[in-house]
């Protein structure tokens, strides 16, 4: 925080420690478990470990995310269906990647508004933890408990998410080996069960974009509506307007060209000048 | 969207694509749930916009100062203190990012200016401090604020206003001890009178001359008649009253440079010196302030009220008009791009400023060129409430657009420098012109002018030093009605050149450059202090803060009537 400056809210630079150490805690048990039984396991889990580590420097969620599906590509056993138990470890698994993309993305994010060294408070807070100060204890305390609670909202929205997905998935439970809907469709199984599912997303996302949308819409400022306003005008009546602008332009051009010629007189005397000079 | 989401986005939408197609799962499972959290995460950001942002009051007090008008010197630090409140009982963020929008005439440390909040808070203040760089007149236009969610997926930048102006009066050296230590004189004249060295009714002694009958018996010295034989008269010094007229350029040449390095800015300094110390002593203070659009008269005026009025007029003197038309580029363009960005951001947003599609032109350059006109004139439209056909106009008339963006940015507070004003192929014919100028200010001034002003000439005469001799009729005009004389000419480095100073043995380019223009400026200097001297004018130069003192020793011996320290009468 800025010397000049009072705010009752939480630390940042605690909060960035700790979803470190959160992303930590989760990378390292997803490392331990991630490509257990595949033949590629060493080089994925460097790659995993790499970008770890780079996370410090960049922004890896799209990576991480990246690798984890090809290694449910690589791993993952064809299925519809599912037995609770193995449904629930699933959904432990997904909650742990979603949480993992989301400390990256919260780590990033805070770093960027702030200045680049990120180990120095890291280390600040654990030196003042180890050593007992009365000041750090005290800040860590309230910033623990407030990153809990926070925390524990934001589990509780990607599990929500997970549900709703799940629910999503579970509603077009095509058999592919029951060949009714590929006749009616022409179709592949999957295929048709992608398409449906899309429809169905969309008809589903549709109406919230429409909602936000019009939201966004309703707080626009007068200025905003007005500019909207004459760019629509404009659009509709561009060729029309363009094309009386350039009849202006020409017209004026061709008014001031008769004016200039004997404004000017001497290119003519000078090249009398030099004619005699010759 | 930012960059983030896009790419999560796509990894999602791929995941799940495959997963569905290839019947896997925890692959379609991860994928649809990352893809359901972001929307999840869009449907709070635009909760957010909608029930958050309008209840956030961001507050502005600059030295103390709430109001939306106030006054502020140059020169000096200001204190800006920002109060941000979340009117809605859950506060506000994360993540928000509040920066003051900081006009140039103001100088804050980068980063300073602006505060990011990175957790949920319902009140914040933030303090920077600015430098207060020169005259002129400071409009602060509100704060921008970039609203993000916490993962960053999603941006939105808003402008807030809450505009504030001062008037910056122009920065003064303080007067000092105005009384000479060594007493040099029998007795005190009045506050405001000066003693002038012609004949008349004061009380010191200028000269002793034979009688002339006619002449008052007590004023014959009868000691020296003794000696001499012959009837002397003593005649003695005249006291009058003295005013300053204070004369300063405002040309173009003198406005062009960033704020608190325009040679304006030294010589409001200087005026403003000059008038302190003459209003010090009782001196009424007047000015002629005059450019290429005319020039402008200060009746002169004594006390602390004629001190700020003539500052005030100072200030509102040193704001830049609008720039001599220069031709669109593309500097120029991305400029105004830049200052919307910043002030308008939401008209700006391409779902508001819809570009009409053309087929022409072609190439792509000439299309991205066309695009930004396109969105700038959009926006000066909305500023300057133009119909659909100026629009179009300034879209397509390249001269229409550069006098618009030039007039737009200056009225946004910008300095007349690249690309705003090519300061390249300024000089000589600046010179010239700030003469014909300065010679007809000064001949009107004559015509209304009274005996015994000092006229105090802060132009930028360096450049044209060669042809001093435009301007020396109207100065031999200002000296035969018995006016004195100073000339004070600003130097472009802000600094008065050291006579043979020591020069380092081991020179950078910068040194060279720097001793260089400095040997230029002590020639020309020496050209026209030779040329000034001829006819009865001081000469000095103006430059660092410190070197006023000097500036004000020259215009104290023209008022007491003496053009050098040697004591020879102008």
């Amino acid at each position: 925080m800025k010397p000049n400056s009072s705010c009752h809210d939480a630390e940042p630079k605690v909060w960035q420690s700790l979803y470190l150490m959160l992303l930590c805690l989760i990378g390292t048990c997803f490392l331990w478990a991630l490509a257990d039984g595949v033949e590629v396991r060493t080089p994925m889990n460097l790659i995993f470990l790499g970008l770890l580590i780079l996370t410090l420097k960049r922004w890896t969620a799209a990576l991480m995310l990246g690798i984890v599906q090809a290694y449910l590509y690589v791993q993952d056993v064809p299925s519809l269906h599912s037995d609770p138990v193995t449904l629930s470890v699933e959904f432990f698994r997904i909650l742990l990647i979603t949480l993992m993309v989301l400390c990256v993305s919260r780590f990033r994010a805070l770093n960027d508004g702030d200045d680049p060294s990120i180990l120095a408070p890291l280390k600040a807070t654990l030196q003042g933890m180890v050593s007992r100060e009365r000041a750090v204890v005290v800040s860590m305390r309230s910033n623990v408990q407030t990153f809990v609670g926070w925390m524990l909202r934001t589990v509780l929205l990607i599990s929500l998410c997970a549900v709703v997905a799940e629910t999503v998935l579970t509603m077009f439970p095509v058999d592919p080996r029951s060949g009714t809907t590929i006749r009616e469709f022409r179709l592949k199984p999957n295929g048709y069960r992608a398409l449906m599912m899309s429809v169905t997303l969309f008809g589903l996302v549709l109406p919230l974009i429409l909602l936000a949308g019009e939201l966004v819409w309703r707080t626009m400022s007068a200025a905003q509506a007005r500019t909207y306003q004459r760019s629509i005008f404009l659009g509709l009546l561009h060729t029309d307007l363009r094309m009386i602008l350039f009849r202006r332009q020409k017209l004026r051009r061709s008014r001031q060209r008769p004016q200039e010629r004997p404004a000017d007189p001497t290119p003519p005397n000078t090249l009398l000048m030099s004619e005699s000079q010759e | 969207m930012t960059v983030r989401a896009r790419w999560l986005l796509l990894a999602g939408l791929a995941g799940a694509v495959i997963g569905v197609l290839r019947s896997q799962h925890t692959l379609a499972w991860l994928s649809l749930t990352v893809l359901v959290w972001m929307l999840a995460e869009w449907l709070m950001f635009c909760w957010r916009l909608w029930a958050e942002i309008p209840g956030l009051c961001i507050q502005r007090s600059v030295g103390g100062r709430t109001g939306p008008n106030g006054v502020l010197f140059a020169g000096r630090p200001v204190v800006v203190e920002v109060r941000i409140t979340a009117k809605r009982l859950w506060g506000c963020g994360p993540m928000l990012v509040v920066r003051d929008c900081v006009p140039e005439y103001f100088a804050v440390p980068p980063g300073q200016a602006e505060r990011p909040l990175l957790t949920r808070i319902h009140e914040c203040t933030y303090r920077y401090e600015a430098q207060v760089l020169g005259a002129g007149q400071a409009v602060l236009p509100g704060f921008r604020i970039t609203i993000q969610d916490a993962q960053g997926f999603f941006s939105v930048q808003k402008f807030v206003a809450c505009e504030q102006r001062f008037r910056i009066l122009p920065a003064y050296a303080s007067a000092g001890d105005t009384q000479p230590v060594v007493k040099r004189i029998n007795s005190l004249p009045q506050h405001g009178i000066h003693r002038l060295q012609r004949a008349g009714l004061g009380s010191e002694l200028l000269e002793l001359r034979e009688y002339v009958p006619g002449d008052p018996p007590k004023s014959i010295a009868w000691k020296v008649s003794a000696r001499r034989g012959t009837l002397m008269t003593r005649q003695y010094e005249s006291e009058v009253p003295v005013r300053v007229c204070l004369f300063l350029d405002g040309s173009i040449s003198t406005r062009v440079g960033g704020f608190g390095c325009r040679l304006l800015d030294q010589m409001t300094f200087v005026a403003g010196s000059v008038a302190r110390s003459a209003i010090s002593v009782g001196d009424p203070v007047g000015a002629v302030l005059f450019d290429e659009t005319g020039s402008r008269r200060i009746a002169p005026a004594s006390g602390d009220r004629g001190f700020y009025r003539l500052l005030e007029a100072l200030s509102d003197f040193s704001i830049n008009p609008a720039p001599p038309q220069e031709r669109l580029t593309p500097q120029l363009l991305n400029a105004a791009l830049r200052l919307c960005g910043e002030r308008w951001p939401e008209l700006l947003d391409p779902r508001v400023n819809i570009v009409p599609f053309t087929f022409f032109p072609l190439s792509p350059g000439q299309r991205r060129l066309r695009y930004q006109k396109s969105r700038v004139a959009a926006v000066l439209a909305e500023i300057h409430q133009l119909q659909p056909m100026q629009i179009l106009e300034l879209v397509h008339d390249d001269q229409l657009m550069a006098a618009s963006l030039q007039r737009f940015l200056t009225e946004a507070g910008v300095a007349w420098m690249d690309p705003l004003l090519q300061t390249r192929s300024r000089g000589f014919h600046d010179g010239m012109a700030t003469m014909e100028l300065l010679s007809d200010a000064i001949a009107k001034s004559v015509m209304t002018a009274r005996d015994n002003e000092v006229y105090v000439i802060m132009a930028n005469l360096l450049e044209c030093a060669t042809n001093i001799s435009y301007l020396l009729p109207a100065l031999r005009m200002a000296i035969a009605r018995h006016h004195r004389v100073v000339v004070v000419c600003p130097t472009p480095m802000f600094r008065r050149p050291v006579r043979n100073a020591p020069f380092p043995e081991d020179p950078t380019a910068e040194q060279l450059l720097s001793r260089a223009e400095d040997l230029r400026t002590e020639e020309l200097a020496g050209r026209l202090r030779r040329a000034l001297r001829r006819i009865g004018a001081a000469f000095t130069l103006s430059g660092e803060e410190q070197a006023i003192r000097l500036i004000m020793n020259e215009t104290q011996m023209a008022r007491s009537g003496r053009i050098a320290a040697s004591g020879a009468r102008g």
